[in-house]
């Protein structure tokens, strides 16, 4: 995961362009720094055919041909290094002194090369190239060259060291590259660890600070830390509110009923006032089982709860279930069946109170949802690494658009608004799911509602 | 019968002391949660019931005061956190019963009655019987006159907490914790199916009905 990430890394992308950036400049300078220094040579092997030729001019003024001829074939011997081109003819254009067997006369400044005149007694490695200088005489020419090795080996020599201490530098840096980014992605990796979790609903995580630290990203982090404090005191008092509220009106509320009972034992009252007291009193109970549902969800969302975990039995809390409510079912003409793979084992770490609210939950909204004539199929199987538990009718269903939403609180499909019931019912379902840690999925069942709860 | 009522706020003690009254208990009311203990040590009651919140002292450590005290008569405690984990707390410091403000009286009335019933020493009971509903025990069968009747596993439970409580009123909230293990409400009419289920097989053939439906309060199985 760090390998295929380092390619994504800022980190990678801006030590990589430095460095482009870096090498590039390098090689520029050192091109401007090696033709600067070949001029330079190139200059100083002029100058030296120059002070040559001078010598040589000088000796023809003093002892004209006869005696240049003769200075030519001394300096010819010591040529034999194979530095320097020394080449006279006469009028005819014929050698007469020199170390070269034949070539091609000029006037003035010509880059005469190796391949192109015969060498004699040519050194074993000749040089390729000679900065040469032409003079006209009257019986004849005269070339002097001095040989372009010096500056193509001081070329050779810039060029290795600048390859070798390239190969060093790029090793270096891609390696500094890599763990830099490696370190880097790290504590990126933390802190959207710590943002993912906190978009999954955990406010409670923040992202470690490596002890020393005091860069840029330990300033974001610690940033990020900050906003989650907030986040997190903001959702609680969020929460509770809502408890709050609940609480608060819970006890006018429980007044309000005590009296309304005072008030049913009232003899005084006919038929019909005695009616509406108790259907009055119906409608009070109803309030405070919404609040005493909201509260619960309250307090299963806190998770207090789950420090009393035990062992429990998924499967002997279905049967019970289904042993209940199918005499339920029955009196409204549905069929209520319990299936279950026979190879599987379905205990868990849990709370059997809870567990059993929430699965009577969801078979008594398919009872109560659903008309005559449903089968409701509660299914328990395994898979892989976790269970299964599927609750399935095959009665009107949820419509997709409305699914999601369906979880919330207080959320009732448009079409039963009219039913009774308070919305609170899958609230709860999915409070008591999340305690556990199960993974719950509404799916359409083609016709009809199939609730999936992923069991690890 | 007396009973030793620990509760601070005075509406609920009203209403709690009158409707004892009425019912024929002999009701004393503490406001103080050490009062109550004081009190509850020192007199002979029948039942205490405490609320759990309580300035001074909170109801669980009355109740644990109490046990330690070796009163074991039962306790009830009432309380306006309807917590999840209370109930068993409540239960484990050593109290009989709890209940979730706001409650109807009927049920906390109901709910005394069960706790003030005698027990039976459970060797001796091996036949319950109900005018000429009886109920074997030890064969887990069940015969009205000289019929049989065959009941469900679960038709057997009720029938024999109702008949084990059998004159006295047992409410819907009774019946669910003790008969089905359910610690909430369920939203479909569970208790009155399975009663008149219940009902058909053992009143149905029969003249005299012995279960009867309290309206507002519950079921109670009797002769009269």
């Amino acid at each position: 995961m760090i390998k295929s990430s380092l390619l994504n890394s800022s980190a990678i992308r801006l030590t990589l362009s430095l460095c482009g950036v870096f090498f590039l400049s390098v090689i520029l300078m050192f091109g401007i720094a090696l033709y600067e220094t070949e001029e330079d040579l190139g200059k100083g092997l002029r100058g030296s055919v120059l002070e040559m030729q001078a010598t040589l001019l000088d000796v023809y003024r003093r002892q004209g041909f006869p005696g240049l001829k003769e200075q030519v074939n001394i300096l010819s011997v010591g040529a034999k290094g194979g530095r320097t081109l020394l080449y006279l003819t006469d009028s005819t254009k014929n050698p007469v002194a020199g170390n070269v067997s034949r070539m091609e006369t000029f006037v003035g400044w010509r880059d005469v090369v190796a391949s192109d005149i015969m060498l004699i007694d040519p050194p074993r490695h000749p040089p390729d190239a000679f900065v040469s200088f032409g003079t006209e005489f009257s019986e004849g020419d005269l070339i002097i060259g001095r040989s372009k090795s010096e500056i193509k080996e001081m070329r050779f020599g810039i060029l290795e060291s600048l390859l070798g201490g390239f190969i060093v530098s790029l090793t270096l840096t891609f390696a500094t590259a890599i763990v830099l980014a490696r370190s880097n992605n790290r504590r990126l990796f933390l802190i959207e660890k710590t943002l993912a979790r906190t978009a999954a609903g955990n406010f409670s995580d923040r992202i470690a600070s490596a002890p020393g630290r005091h860069d840029d990203l330990a300033r974001v982090a610690a940033s990020i830390n900050a906003m989650l404090d907030r986040l997190e005191t903001t959702v609680e008092s969020l929460r509770q509110v809502s408890v709050d509220i609940a609480h608060e009106l819970k006890t006018p509320v429980q007044r309000l009923r005590q009296k309304l009972e005072i008030l049913a034992q009232n003899k005084s009252l006919d038929g019909s006032a005695q009616e509406s007291v108790d259907l009055i009193i119906d409608e009070t109970n109803g309030i405070i089982d919404i609040f005493q549902a909201m509260l619960r969800i309250s307090q299963i969302e806190g998770g207090g709860r789950k420090s009393q975990f035990k062992k429990v039995d998924l499967l002997l809390i279905c049967q019970k279930i289904v042993d209940i409510f199918m005499p339920v079912a029955e009196d409204k003409k549905q069929l209520l069946e319990l299936q279950f793979d026979e190879d599987c084992d379905y205990s868990l770490v849990g709370d059997a109170d809870l567990l059993t609210q929430m699965i009577t939950n969801l078979v008594e909204n398919a009872i109560r949802h659903c008309d005559e004539g449903i089968v409701i199929n509660i299914t328990l199987s395994g898979r892989d690494d976790h269970r299964v538990l599927e609750i399935s009718d095959n009665g009107p269903g949820i419509p997709a658009n409305e699914r999601p939403r369906v979880m919330e609180r207080l959320y009732r499909l448009e079409k039963s608004r009219t039913t009774p019931g308070s919305g609170l019912g899958l609230s709860l379902v999915k409070a008591i799911a999340d305690l556990h840690e199960f993974k719950i999925s509404l799916e359409s069942n083609e016709p009809g509602l199939r609730v999936i709860v992923h069991i690890p | 019968m007396k009973i030793l009522l620990i509760e601070d706020d005075v509406e609920t003690a009203n209403y709690i002391k009158k409707g004892l009254l009425q019912e024929g208990y002999t009701v004393d009311w503490v406001a103080d949660g050490r009062d109550g203990v004081v009190q509850g040590a020192s007199e002979n009651y029948n039942l205490i019931i405490t609320d759990r919140m309580l300035p001074a002292l909170d109801g669980l450590s009355i109740v644990k005061s109490l046990r330690s005290a070796k009163i074991d008569i039962p306790i009830l405690i009432l309380t306006a956190v309807g917590g999840i984990d209370d109930r068993v707390e409540g239960l484990d410091a050593g109290a009989d019963d709890y209940l979730v403000k706001p409650f109807s009286f009927a049920e906390l009335s109901a709910r005394c009655a069960a706790l003030l019933r005698r027990p039976p020493l459970q060797s001796e009971v091996t036949q319950l019987v109900v005018r000429d509903l009886k109920m074997d025990l030890i064969r887990r069968v069940v015969t009205r006159g000289s019929d049989a009747i065959i009941l469900q596993p679960r038709e057997f439970q009720l029938l024999e907490y109702l008949m084990r409580n059998a004159s006295r009123v047992v409410t819907k909230t009774m019946l669910l914790e003790s008969v089905w293990d359910f610690h909430f409400d369920p939203k479909t009419n569970v208790v009155e199916t399975h009663i008149s289920r219940l009902r058909s097989k053992i009143d149905g053939p029969y003249e005299t009905k012995l279960l009867h439906t309290i309206r507002g309060t519950g079921y109670v199985l009797s002769d009269d």
